[in-house]
């Protein structure tokens, strides 16, 4: 009786406080501080700085005025409730897909979790927010979504591939296959490996490339195409609407990179979870990868359509389906 | 360790996708307490155009025609294309044995890895 009390808190903990609503969004608002700070710097200019130390709460600030103080402005084509039904429900997927992870007090897991941790971030998220965007439509809207719809199709199976090959390595001969906790434990023995290294070396470079392209950061930022087609999917958001779609994006990169974190950098393993140098080593990974991103981000400029389509198959799908079929010979030759 | 442990990918799709919509029961308590209700109505933004410009509030959804099979699936199919009708015979020839000896090498060797039971 005392056990399943307990059972019931640690998953109320665990979707309302840490990992799930309140620790996640703090963690993508973190962020979004970063790589607009770090963005910043590398263009000569100071980034946030008016609210909270070094600007640190200029992402929460930003967040609360759009839902408390701005209004939601609607045409008459709008479906403004739909929107936000989606925007919640997108917000939840990401949530919910870290109790996959160990990061999370309670875990849920089964053998092939990885294909539900896929279903939750690849179908949901971008699901919603393409429903998002149809129910305030215009043509901006419109040509936005039309460009984030053409991206998916090569962005999720990338992402899919290029995690598949070190989930299937380092869980396929552990007692739970294609685990996305038993691959987070076991994934940094791959890099020990030798015969695996080209594996996990082409896998990260698909990765972040992926990340690059669901942040929507440049070189990949055309859905959006600022000046160019307006804000894109995003042009007829606006007030608490906005609000929802921009907390979603930052959570969607915050997820991305947590996955990239767990799944590929092998998280703070091999020292466990609650103690210093596994805290500290999660961090550095973690920002690591962020920071990778955000220089990225600050390196190129805009790609047209056609451009980054053709980088996304070229350096995300290529590699991560060549580190598949290596990790298969691996595994079963 | 607290959890729950599934004997398959199924029950664990089941039980997020419930405990999906419990977040989302929470997050749209949380929403609705503190969000602006107030809604301002406007037109569609077309950079302070008139709506008479436009014949749709949406355009075709031929932008994904153009954007994806034009531009990018094209090319690859113009690459291969380009390989296989160069107008020579020989290099059709030479294209298409080469992948189907590729492929009849890769049955032999998973045929032989078959029945050696290995």
């Amino acid at each position: 009786m005392v056990i399943a009390m307990i059972e019931w808190i640690m998953l109320a903990v665990s979707i309302l406080v840490f990992p799930g609503i309140l620790f996640l969004i703090s963690l993508s608002l973190f962020t979004q501080w970063y790589y607009r700070k770090l963005s910043g710097r590398l263009q000569n200019r100071m980034g946030p700085t008016y609210v909270g130390p070094a600007g640190l709460l200029q992402p929460l600030m930003d967040l609360w005025k759009l839902i408390h103080v701005k209004e939601m402005a609607v045409n008459k084509y709008s479906l403004p409730s739909l929107a936000q039904f989606f925007g919640l429900l997108g917000i939840s997927a990401l949530v919910v897909s870290l109790l996959l992870f160990p990061l999370s007090p309670y875990h849920v897991t089964g053998p092939y979790d990885f294909l539900v941790f896929i279903y939750l971030v690849s179908l949901w998220v971008p699901l919603s927010m393409l429903i998002m965007s149809l129910s305030m439509p215009g043509p901006y809207t419109s040509t936005g979504v039309s460009r984030l719809l053409t991206f998916i199709t090569l962005i999720e199976p990338s992402f899919f591939a290029a995690l598949l090959a070190p989930v299937a390595l380092a869980s396929a001969r552990t007692g739970i296959p294609y685990s996305v906790l038993e691959a987070s434990k076991n994934v940094i023995y791959c890099w020990a490996n030798p015969v695996l290294l080209p594996v996990m070396v082409l896998s990260l470079v698909a990765a972040i490339v992926v990340l690059q392209a669901k942040a929507m950061f440049q070189p990949f930022n055309i859905p959006e195409a600022e000046q160019e087609i307006i804000a894109g999917y995003e042009t007829e958001f606006s007030g608490p609407l906005l609000g929802l779609a921009s907390l979603m994006h930052d959570m969607d990169i915050a997820v991305t990179a947590i996955a990239i974190t767990y799944l590929i950098l092998g998280g703070p393993y091999p020292f466990p979870h609650l103690s210093v140098p596994g805290i500290v080593l999660l961090i550095i990974k973690y920002m690591a990868v962020v920071t990778v991103a955000t220089i990225i981000k600050n390196a190129f400029g805009r790609y047209r359509i056609e451009q980054a389509l053709n980088t996304i198959f070229k350096y995300a799908l290529i590699p991560a389906i060549v580190a598949l079929i290596l990790a298969m010979i691996y595994l079963y030759a | 360790m607290y959890g729950l442990m599934a004997g398959d990918p199924g029950t664990v799709a089941l039980v997020l996708s419930l405990l999906m919509w419990v977040v989302f029961g929470v997050l749209a308590l949380i929403y609705l307490a503190v969000r602006n209700n107030r809604v301002r109505r406007t037109d569609v933004y077309l950079s302070g155009e008139p709506e008479s410009i436009v014949n749709k509030p949406s355009p075709s959804p031929a932008n994904l025609y153009w954007g994806f099979l034009k531009k990018f699936a094209y090319g690859l199919y113009k690459q291969l294309r380009d390989k296989v009708h160069t107008g020579n015979l020989q290099d059709w020839v030479n294209f298409m044995a080469g992948w189907y000896g590729l492929l009849l090498i890769i049955a032999i060797i998973v045929g032989i890895i078959y029945l050696l039971k290995w």
